[in-house]
């Protein structure tokens, strides 16, 4: 992790409450990965308080983009070129298995702007990619034209099972209940949940970066882990047995 | 140096006055006085429900449930990094039952590279009782951490138990309606600053037997220095090192120089 001042490029809604933030940031652009993310403050001020956490969207040679809410200050103010201060990279990259060809993406509502970089990714590895996003409301329809052709792209609040079967590695991006409801699906085709198979980007407030602070504590079935560090990506496996309880 | 553990058996030496406060930071930093670990209690704590965060203006008030790995696994994962620290390492205790506290003193006592434990205290537990039976347990100094709303009515009492130091104090309590409900968390950010210092004033005023370090809203170093003018010996820097990591030691840098009440303590 390194602290970097960054110029913003752009600043614009992808669509509903997803807020597209650039910078030119070269030495970043090279070093973060999918399921990585960044805290940025305006130095400034205090004002926000707490860093915001920006969630990759795509890199592009020396520049990087990163969603974040559309109704965040730090969204609301920012002008292109304005500096921002970054913590990045953050958290541990997704890991696939180099044999996956076959890629999942399973997204819930506005959440699924964050499974986009790793679609694009996946896309770039020569894998195909199929992305299921569940609707959150009519505004929050997924804008397909963010996508790359090469992804197939499905609106529905299921998951088929014909691709649960299909998929060799799946990441998702959505609330506990909806992971809890994918293991359900998988294990209702596969019979059993394997270890590898899913990853979940676990969405909860992250305000230092270092596991300091505890308060993006995700308790795990190997124990309690700092989500700014240990994921946000988790294996299903860790993650969705323990929020059942 | 500034001696905290005055006329104890152990020494709990400092050699700056700023501090990284439990939660404060965990990147390795090599120029405070101590560092302070996040919250522990004896067996894995999963945490609160969320929300845990909730900003307001001049800060944020958070309910983390004192989520951490348990003592056992801290000690498996970092005892190594503490037994080479050049620094002190205070292993701070979140709130739980005594006999957990006492327990926890009882392991920690001679592990090598912890220098002190600091209790953080609730005004829900019996602060004299639980001090003495820690203070049973081991010979390591002990910070006593107050919450700010009773500090002023137990702190010598504290001293009095055993506490070899008293930090003032514990983040603020305060609450906001969600859904319709009270929903509580502790204050950090500059909001906190006032009500810390207040307390830090008052009970420095007491001129009990044990040094103050003061915990609460410092950001920059002129917060630092009202504390120590306050009578504070030292200062723990907390949700500061979340907005802007290495802040305790810029504090730090700046403070070279600047004449302390840790002086008396010489």
């Amino acid at each position: 992790m390194k602290q970097i001042s960054c110029r913003v490029t752009d600043n614009r809604t992808l669509w509903s409450d997803v807020q597209r933030l650039a910078f030119n940031a070269p030495e970043l652009a090279h070093a973060i990965r999918p399921g990585q993310f960044a805290l940025a403050r305006d130095a400034s001020t205090l004002d926000p308080y707490l860093r915001r956490t920006l969630w990759l969207y795509q890199v592009d040679g020396d520049h990087v983009a990163f969603t974040l809410s559309a109704r965040d200050p730090l969204a609301v103010r920012a002008r292109a070129g304005d500096v921002l201060d970054l913590l990045a990279p953050l958290g541990h990259a997704i890991e696939f298995d180099t044999n996956a060809r076959h890629i999942l993406l399973v997204g819930e509502s506005t959440r699924t702007a964050r499974l986009i970089v790793v679609a694009h990714t996946a896309i770039a590895r020569g894998c195909e990619v199929v992305l299921v996003a569940k609707p959150g409301s009519a505004k929050d329809d997924f804008p397909i034209q963010l996508l790359s052709p090469a992804i197939e792209y499905r609106a529905s609040d299921m998951v088929d099972a014909e691709l649960i079967a299909w998929a060799d590695t799946m990441v998702a991006s959505g609330s506990s209940e909806f992971y809890r409801a994918l293991a359900d699906s998988i294990r209702a085709v596969r019979y059993r949940l394997e270890p590898g198979l899913a990853h979940v980007l676990v969405d909860v407030p992250m305000p230092c970066g270092t596991g300091a602070c505890c308060a993006c504590a995700v308790d795990t079935a190997r124990g309690v882990r700092w989500a700014c560090v240990d994921g946000p990506a988790f294996d299903l496996v860790e993650f969705e047995n323990r929020t059942r309880r | 140096m500034i001696e905290l553990a005055l006329n104890w058996k152990r020494n709990l030496a400092l050699n700056h006055p700023i501090l990284l406060a439990a939660g404060g930071c965990s990147i390795d930093s090599t120029s405070v006085g101590a560092i302070v670990t996040m919250p522990l209690t004896l067996r894995p704590r999963a945490g609160a429900a969320m929300p845990r965060v909730i900003e307001i203006p001049g800060g944020v008030l958070m309910r983390t449930g004192a989520a951490n790995p348990g003592l056992s696994r801290i000690l498996r994962e970092h005892r190594r990094d503490w037994e080479q620290s050049k620094i002190p390492i205070l292993i701070a205790f979140a709130s739980q039952g005594v006999n957990d506290w006492a327990a926890m003193a009882t392991q920690l006592d001679n592990i090598a590279g912890v220098s002190g434990i600091e209790l953080h205290l609730n005004p829900a537990m019996d602060a004299i009782d639980t001090i003495r039976i820690v203070r049973a347990a081991t010979e390591l100094p002990i910070l006593a951490k107050l919450d700010l709303d009773n500090a002023r009515e137990i702190a010598a009492d504290c001293v009095e138990a055993g506490a070899n130091v008293l930090v003032i104090g514990r983040a603020p309590r305060g609450m906001r309606i969600i859904d319709g409900k009270p929903w509580f968390g502790r204050l950090y950010g500059p909001a906190a600053k006032p009500f810390a210092l207040q307390v830090v004033a008052d009970i420095a005023a007491l001129k009990l037997d044990a040094p103050i370090i003061a915990c609460g809203g410092a950001h920059f170093t002129d917060d630092a220095r009202e504390f120590l003018a306050a009578g504070a010996v030292a200062v723990e820097i907390d949700s500061a090192e979340w907005i802007e990591p290495g802040m305790a030691e810029k504090i730090g840098a700046e403070m070279i120089g600047t004449r302390t009440n840790a002086d008396e303590h010489r």
